[in-house]
């Protein structure tokens, strides 16, 4: 701590005028004081409820509104993917499941019944004449159609397994049909031939 | 007050007679709705979707039962699988429970894409009550080299470039605008094939194949069916192996084919313009027609069934 501040401190001199001047400032306070009381008074033309008013639903829009859009969008759109990704998980995995309805189409079982007691009598016939006949048989053609026909009755009885399990399905009974058809192609054609 | 429960009253008493005329519509609505419900089917459908990224190379083997399987090709990398089990019943609670007894199973290892499906049906459920069934849906990368095997349904295969095998038992297979290698084997699975090019071999057996428009090279198998052929000169050389099987050509004009047929113990059916270039001989019948220019060549050979020429000038591709 420095013993004398007036060795360190900078001497300042005033201006000279400095005393004048302060007066002058004072002065004019007190005029302007004693002028403004003799001014007019005014009524504001602007509603300063309503200011306020505008002033807070202004505040409302942009604090309430327009941020809570947002909140609500982010939460959507995190919901949104969430959502998604739930789904598409469990589609890759479960697979999805719908319904709907078609007419029923009735699909007639009775072709075996109707169909097996002319083809037994036939194929009766044809073992039957080639016991009595022999060298017919042994042609190459007709043991070729027989052998044909023996791979038929072994398509025909796997079907019959199928259609154990599956019941009278459209796809199944339609090979079905298709099986007869050949049968009786083959059958016709070993007949002609024994009989000729 | 009077006044006003007056007003009341009459507002609402125009609408009470529609509205009963409408109940007893609707309960003939509900009631005939109810009767027609009770014949109709109820479909359940479970779809899997599934896409793959394919590698150059890499073999697809689908070995479906008793499906429909679709195959569209595209020029992508990816192989887009959509499965659809189905099952039927008029009772939807059993269509449900009977649609668990039906699976698949996609596997993608080592360059191979494998996709199957099996039906489970549990020796307690006896006999199925539902009619089921598996649909394939599947665009492949062209250039694939795609195997199928499947009985008792549908294949289609459209728009597709590459290699394709099919075995398959029942059903028919549907080819449109293909092209590559293909390689087919139906047991009484009919094939019908349309603007195919590259190299078609086809062995079938009680089946009935058709050919519309064959580009390229043809060898087609044929025993206790049927063959149809409809030829353009687009096709390069068609040769059938056949016995027992009717065969049936159309063509536009003779001239724009070679022919060498021949059948034994059956006929050969012509045009009356060109049945001096037939010939029977030790019960072979031959038809021999040879342009000495490079056309085309149709070499039949069948057995016990007829070859038949048609000239239909009305022919037209249908691309």
């Amino acid at each position: 701590m420095p013993k004398d501040l007036n060795e360190i401190l900078p001497e300042f001199e005033p201006k000279a005028n400095l005393w004048s001047k302060i007066e002058q400032t004072l002065d004019f306070d007190d005029l302007l004081e004693a002028k403004i009381k003799d001014l007019p008074e005014f009524e504001p033309s602007i509603e300063w409820n309503r200011v306020l008013e505008e002033i807070s639903v202004e505040k409302k829009l942009k604090t309430v509104k327009f941020p809570n859009f947002i909140r609500w969008g982010i939460a959507a759109s995190v919901l949104l993917a969430l959502g998604s990704v739930w789904l598409f998980n469990k589609k890759s995995d479960e697979g999805v499941i719908s319904y709907s309805v078609e007419k029923q189409v009735e699909i007639k079982s009775d072709l075996q019944a109707n169909v097996s007691t002319s083809e037994s009598e036939a194929e009766e016939f044809i073992n039957q004449q080639c016991e009595e006949v022999e060298v017919v048989c042994m042609k190459p053609e007709v043991k070729e159609l027989r052998a044909e026909l023996a791979e038929l009755n072994l398509n025909q009885r796997d079907l019959e397994t199928q259609i154990e399990q599956f019941g009278n399905d459209p796809a199944l009974v339609q090979a079905q049909i298709k099986i007869e058809n050949q049968k009786a192609q083959i059958t016709k054609e070993l007949i002609n031939i024994l009989r000729s | 007050m009077k006044k006003i429960s007056h007003s009341t009253k009459s507002t609402q008493a125009p609408s009470r007679k529609p509205s009963l005329l409408r109940r007893a519509g609707w309960s003939f609505l509900l009631l005939f709705s109810f009767a027609s419900y009770a014949q109709q089917l109820q479909v359940v459908t479970k779809s899997i979707q599934k896409e793959i990224i394919y590698s150059a190379g890499s073999k697809i083997n689908l070995n479906a039962k008793k499906a429909d399987i679709i195959i569209k090709g595209k020029s992508t990398d990816r192989i887009s699988i959509v499965v659809k089990l189905i099952a039927k019943h008029t009772d939807r609670s059993i269509a449900e429970k009977e649609l668990s007894y039906l699976n698949y199973e996609l596997k993608n290892a080592s360059g191979v894409v494998d996709l199957s499906n099996s039906y489970e049906i549990p020796k307690s459920a006896g006999k199925l009550r539902s009619q089921v069934n598996t649909v394939y849906e599947i665009t492949i990368p062209n250039k694939a080299n795609l195997l199928i095997i499947n009985s008792f349904g549908n294949i289609s295969v459209n728009d597709f470039s590459g290699e394709l095998a099919v075995k398959f038992n029942f059903g028919k297979l549907n080819l449109t605008d293909v092209s590559g290698k293909f390689n087919i084997e139906s047991s009484f699975g009919d094939v019908y094939a349309e603007n195919l090019d590259g190299s078609f071999v086809c062995k079938s057996e009680k089946a009935v194949v058709e050919l519309y428009n064959p580009s390229g090279t043809t060898l087609l198998e044929s025993k206790y069916g049927s063959v149809k052929l409809n030829l353009f000169n687009s096709l390069d050389k068609l040769v059938v192996n056949a016995s027992r099987s009717a065969i049936e050509v159309n063509v536009r004009r003779f001239e724009d084919f070679r022919f060498d047929l021949g059948t034994t113990f059956s006929q050969i059916n012509t045009p009356s313009a060109y049945r001096e270039f037939l010939s029977n001989y030790n019960n072979q019948e031959t038809l021999l027609f040879d342009t000495k220019t490079k056309k085309p060549l149709v070499q039949i050979q069948n057995s016990y069934s007829p070859i038949t020429v048609h000239i239909d000038k009305n022919l037209q591709t249908h691309k």
